[in-house]
């Protein structure tokens, strides 16, 4: 898993934006989309909070997520297996979090939007590519 | 528990939803574990009570072992040109292989998203990757609505139609 994730990991400094999969207690699912994955070291990536209502109600009832990532250099997707580890609102992670955030939101033209409330921390349970299908002509 | 009420997809949501948006389906197993996949081409029933989406075959089999099941869908679909987005959920889905009468729409949907990943400075080359030729058809009841536009609005469930 860690060889994928450090393959995963070019993918991450320089993907479109991601989706975060959460289940609520209720067992419905919910998607979110989110700005940065950050590559936090073999076992855990840190996610930007940003307006997460429902993924946090989620999250305090159910650590279980699975994002997805693409690399915009040749659209292979990853799917990441992760594991709701903790919420930071302060150090390296969430500063260097809030500095990429910024970054994007600038890019973007949403900097008076785009507001780090706080980096999650997951636990990287796996990684696995998505399967291409070569189109037949 | 009661039921959901249903949801009515209106004109302007359903021109949106048949556009070339990104899509990601979600859906969760029997343990509370996501599954998702990249969706293709949705498609707003007469009524708009009813909305099919498509997930390539090959990397779709935990999302639908999962609808197959009675989980719950969430489906979120996001404008690439303004980052429009809205997440429609339903309390459950049918799953069935794809009608060929469908294969030409899933390929303008397929053309017409990498023609806004172009806006993205992605080629035509790197988006193949994104390209599928066999499909799953899921289709399922829309329960509610969400806006989930980037800004303080995100989550916000839009009014139900009844």
């Amino acid at each position: 898993m860690n060889d994928l994730l450090a393959a995963a990991r070019a993918s991450l400094d320089a993907a479109l934006p991601a989706t975060l999969s959460t289940v609520g207690a209720d067992g419905m699912p919910n998607v979110t989309y989110i700005s940065k994955v950050l590559y936090v070291d073999g076992q855990h990536v840190a996610l930007t909070n940003q307006f997460f209502r429902k993924t946090r109600a989620n999250l305090e009832h159910n650590p279980h997520a699975t994002v997805m990532i693409v690399d915009p250099k040749d659209c292979q997707q990853f799917l990441l297996t992760l594991e709701f580890d903790s919420s930071l609102e302060a150090g390296p992670v969430f500063e260097q979090l809030r500095a990429e955030l910024d970054a994007i939101a600038t890019m973007m033209g949403l900097s008076d939007i785009f507001r780090l409330a706080s980096a999650y921390l997951f636990r990287v349970h796996a990684c696995e590519r998505v399967p291409l299908e070569v189109a037949e002509s | 528990m009661d039921a959901p009420a249903p949801f009515a997809i209106e004109a302007d949501l359903a021109r949106f939803v048949e556009g070339p948006v990104a899509i990601v389906v979600a859906s969760a197993d029997g343990e509370g574990r996501p599954h998702a996949a990249r969706g293709y081409a949705a498609r707003v029933h007469a009524g708009g009570r009813r909305l099919s989406v498509h997930v390539p075959e090959v990397c779709s089999r935990g999302l639908c072992e999962d609808l197959r099941a009675g989980s719950g869908i969430a489906v979120v679909l996001s404008r690439v040109e303004d980052f429009k987005t809205y997440q429609i959920k339903g309390a459950s889905a049918e799953v069935r292989p794809a009608e060929p009468g469908q294969v030409p729409r899933v390929e303008a949907y397929q053309d017409g998203f990498c023609t806004e990943l172009e806006s993205m400075r992605i080629s035509r080359e790197a988006s193949a990757g994104f390209r599928y030729r066999r499909f799953v058809e899921i289709t399922f009841a829309p329960t509610a609505v969400f806006d989930q536009t980037p800004g303080p609005q995100a989550g916000c469930a839009l009014p139900g139609a009844s």
